[in-house]
């Protein structure tokens, strides 16, 4: 950083040359302009109009009847026995699903760091799940969970010789484990890149000298590897809770929230509240409700990020 | 060539990475053998690995079946090359703003890019619903690139502004004192030293809109008008319905286009990830 103090000073990026066009310090914005006109049509814009229409009884099925109605939707989420339900379903949703593709991405990670000449490439092959889109992701598992075709019964049968098959997607139980072994199937790759990313900045001589002294690979793991990850392992947790928070594909075109509420989580109850309900304002109040706590986590998450530059 | 001490390494994970590999890769070969397995074999209820008597006769149907797969397809196919191309133009801009001029409302500008990349789009849907039926947007590719911009466009931008900042600043600095603008700096300095930038972000967009679900599966609601994701689910219900093999054919056409963008530019890609999603 340059610290000249004369009144035209020159700052990075600011040059005398330019002097006149900086007189109005609104051109840079013109750069902005294009990508904040599309936000704010598609994103700015509806937010706002989410959080307006909670406050109105708003359903499709009688749009005479729109009407403002205070706080009443956001009362109503108070007794919605559905909702406490669907949260509890997140949290268990979201709990499983990153607890487990934490501890398979790190170990993928840690399997495959500085493997030998061409078996390097073994890491790209476990990245296969992150480009599979979504739905093939739920067409997949919906597939290999089926009562009578579905390869995990077949090995099962196989292995026990019984020909007793599970309901796996029909089951209130059964149905959010399909769900979690899906959704690690596709998530562990986003753990395995980062930790992997962050595997790479230990420095080499550390680990030698940790050998020499005659290191077992838990005492490395603990003492050297554990604290270059640490920061990643809580970052790239967070990041994942809030993308689990939002996630759509996997859960509706596997169980489409089902059996009864068993899989819903809270963003799978804001669809069916208006797309099967029609219900736009009462579904607009739980998506009010839901945005807050989206937004406290993504606040986090910044916070996170800017204190601790990682890598 | 690899020495005896890295065989050992090898020799030592090698079963742990059997089972990573089978974890990760099982379920892909299955969907691959089922395409190639007629309905009837599917149905024999034997665990049978490799297929006795393939046959393509699944790809066939994706062409000749009663679902407008051809109209799901192309509707995929340029809703998602509009959308990267659209990103692509918008980041660039909005990225060389935040990365080198100064500048009002850069603070909170950059913190709606970070943070608009976690919003919950299910929540923007219905009054992307409301607002498209106004505009005569449903049932069209643009009203769907449009939706699509809102989380291409942020991430587009964090991740082209990761790779702009990676440029040093005295290179345009040399530039602007040989007399160019800010434009001139764009196009003649940054643009050439941007390739990889501008293909990771071309590729996360590309990907984001070739993916999603709820904005076509919300804002279409004639059959011809779907993109493969939401067309697909409906298809489920009905052509198909208990044909295994049809669906997974019709999986493997859906995957194709990520896996082959992603093998092309994985080195690039891996980069903007990482970088995006670890440097605030």
């Amino acid at each position: 950083v340059r610290t000249l103090e004369h009144p035209r000073a020159i700052r990075a990026g600011e040059l005398p040359v330019h002097g006149r066009l900086r007189a109005w310090p609104f051109t840079p914005l013109l750069y902005v302009g294009p990508a904040l006109a599309v936000l704010g049509l598609v994103l700015v814009y509806p937010v706002l109009q989410s959080i307006w229409l909670a406050f109105f009884d708003s359903r499709l099925v009688t749009p005479d009847k729109f009407a403002f109605v205070g706080a009443a939707n956001f009362a109503t989420i108070g007794g919605d026995a559905i909702f406490r339900q669907a949260l509890i379903t997140t949290i268990l949703f979201t709990t499983a699903t990153v607890a487990c593709a934490f501890c398979l991405g790190l170990a993928f990670a840690l399997l495959v760091d500085d493997l030998p000449g061409r078996w390097g490439s073994l890491r790209g092959l476990l990245l296969a799940p992150w480009v599979t889109p979504a739905i093939v992701v739920g067409f997949l598992f919906l597939y290999m969970f089926d009562l009578e075709v579905g390869v995990v019964n077949l090995v099962l049968g196989a292995v026990t010789g019984t020909r007793q098959r599970i309901a796996w997607l029909s089951n209130a139980n059964l149905s959010m484990v399909a769900v979690v072994v899906a959704n690690v199937w596709s998530q562990t790759p986003l753990f395995l890149l980062m930790f992997a990313a962050a595997l790479t900045t230990i420095p080499n001589d550390q680990k030698e000298s940790m050998r020499l002294d005659g290191a077992t690979a838990w005492g490395e793991f603990r003492y050297l590897t554990l604290p270059y990850l640490r920061n990643i392992m809580v970052v790239a947790s967070l990041l994942m809770v809030i993308r689990n928070f939002n996630n759509f594909p996997v859960i509706w075109t596997m169980t489409q929230g089902g059996p009864v509420y068993a899989t819903t989580t809270l963003i799978v109850y804001i669809y069916r509240l208006a797309f099967q309900q029609f219900n736009f304002g009462y579904s607009s109040a739980v998506g009010v409700v839901w945005l807050l706590v989206l937004l406290a986590l993504a606040v986090l998450y910044v916070r996170l990020l800017r204190r601790e530059p990682l890598a | 060539m690899i020495g005896r001490r890295q065989w050992k390494v090898i020799l030592r994970r090698g079963p742990l990475l059997a089972l990573a590999m089978t974890w990760t890769l099982f379920p892909l070969y299955w969907m691959a053998v089922t395409a190639l397995k007629s309905n009837l074999d599917i149905f024999n209820l034997r665990l049978e690995l490799v297929p006795a008597r393939p046959t393509l006769e699944n790809f066939v149907g994706l062409w000749t079946s009663s679902v407008p797969i051809r109209s799901y397809l192309t509707n995929s196919i340029v809703t998602a090359v509009a959308t990267c191309l659209f990103t692509i133009v918008l980041a660039l801009l909005a990225a060389y703003a935040l990365s080198r001029l100064r500048m009002p409302l850069r603070e909170p500008l950059q913190l709606l890019m970070l943070i608009g990349q976690m919003f919950p789009l299910l929540v923007l849907l219905i009054p992307l619903y409301l607002l498209f039926l106004r505009l005569g947007l449903l049932n069209t590719n643009q009203g769907l690139v449009l939706a699509y911009c809102s989380t291409a466009v942020p991430v587009g931008v964090w991740f082209m502004k990761g790779f702009m900042d990676a440029v040093p600043r005295e290179l345009d600095e040399a530039a602007k004192i040989d007399g160019c603008g800010d434009l001139g700096v764009l196009w003649h300095i940054l643009l050439p030293l941007l390739g990889p930038g501008l293909v990771a972000v071309g590729v996360f967009a590309f990907l984001d809109a070739w993916n999603n679900l709820v904005f076509p599966l919300g804002l279409t609601t004639r059959p011809e008008a779907r993109t493969l994701p939401p067309g697909l689910l409906m298809a489920v219900d009905s052509q198909f319905r208990q044909d295994w093999g049809g669906l997974m054919a019709a999986s493997i056409l859906a995957s194709l286009p990520p896996i082959v963008a992603f093998i092309a530019v994985q080195r690039w890609i891996i980069r903007g990830i990482v970088s995006g999603a670890l440097k605030g």
